[in-house]
């Protein structure tokens, strides 16, 4: 299985650079980059706080695939 | 891990670690035989002579020469990642990375460099007061030191530099490089993803510190017996060996106790 987001998609949503999403969720903007990209899974604290930030439910957010399908994408 | 699996896991690792022992032993034996067969501890006079000429003669250029190559590397390496920092939208992230990247070659050149200066002056110190003898000699003795100053001066500033830059793109960062706790603060700065690089960054340096001890140790225990070299170089490996191995296992026993609570 493999953890996807949504991030991005909640980010625009939000209308803010990932600089700004950063701030907002206490982390640098390198980190929201590795998180959208799917190249970093976050800690269930920093997980929450995105969720908390974009005002959704960790689920809407965060999704396991398999890896299968992932692969296909 | 099951009882058994556990020794055949070692049963298993076992040939190939006795393989690397065995020919150790055959390459040990070997060069203490041929250097009591062809008399290789007469050389030690003549590497000590070589290392008196390189550091009387050729250090001091040495460290002359990278006080002008490393900021002829690392300004133009610092100045286009400033440029890209001032074109940079604060989205794209091709062009951030690119900036993370040349900032960083850019420390590391410089910090290389300050390393590579401690031990070219301690070589040119090599040749002693017999150096004052000559002229010539004191005259490129102090040219060696003008220039290690020189590259010390150019490491921080290019340090500065960077670190500067790189508050830039990373607001959260507050630490100044001239701040004796710079790292420490520093690394309070990082957040979750940026601990787990630098852990991930830090074992990888641990461990080749301590592959690198090992050989040197070796390699140094032979040439105490070969070439007379006297158990100094021998010590300083050993020391930084067991600082490396001891600060390891202190944090790994307080990390197993504390878990990711402490920073």
């Amino acid at each position: 299985m493999v953890l996807r987001n949504r991030l991005k998609v909640f980010r625009a949503i939000l209308n803010v650079n990932q600089q700004e999403m950063g701030r907002l969720c206490g982390v640098s903007r390198q980190t929201i980059s590795l998180i959208e990209r799917g190249d970093y899974s976050p800690s269930v604290t920093l997980a929450l706080t995105i969720a908390k930030v974009c005002g959704v439910t960790v689920e809407e957010i965060f999704y396991l695939q398999e890896e299968e399908e992932h692969e296909k994408g | 891990m099951k009882k058994d699996e556990i020794r055949n896991a070692n049963r298993k690792a076992m040939p190939k670690f006795l393989l690397v022992l065995a020919v150790s032993m055959v390459v040990g034996g070997a060069a203490g035989y041929s250097s009591a067969k062809y008399g290789l501890d007469k050389m030690a006079g003549s590497i000590k002579n070589v290392g008196i000429v390189f550091g009387t003669h050729i250090a001091p250029w040495l460290m002359v020469a990278i006080a002008v190559i490393v900021p002829v590397i690392c300004i133009p390496v610092y100045r286009s990642a400033k440029k890209l920092l001032g074109a940079w939208d604060g989205e794209e992230e091709e062009i951030s990375d690119e900036i993370d990247r040349k900032l960083s070659t850019a420390i590391w050149i410089s910090s290389a460099s300050l390393v590579l200066s401690y031990f070219l002056i301690a070589a040119s110190y090599s040749g002693g007061f017999a150096t004052f003898d000559s002229k010539e000699r004191t005259i490129v003795f102090f040219v060696g030191i003008v220039a290690f100053f020189a590259i010390m001066i150019e490491a921080i500033l290019i340090q500065q530099k960077c670190v500067d830059t790189a508050k830039r793109t990373n607001p959260e960062k507050k630490a100044s490089v001239y701040d004796m706790r710079f790292q420490k603060k520093w690394m309070e700065d990082c957040d979750e993803a940026e601990k787990i690089m630098i852990g991930k960054c830090a074992y990888k340096a641990y461990t080749a510190t301590n592959t690198v001890c090992t050989i040197l140790a070796i390699v140094l225990a032979v040439c105490a017996l070969v070439f007379d070299i006297g158990f100094l170089p021998s010590l300083v490996v050993c020391l930084i060996w067991i600082v490396n191995l001891s600060v390891y296992c202190k944090e790994a026993m307080r990390y197993s106790k504390a878990g990711n609570k402490i920073s």
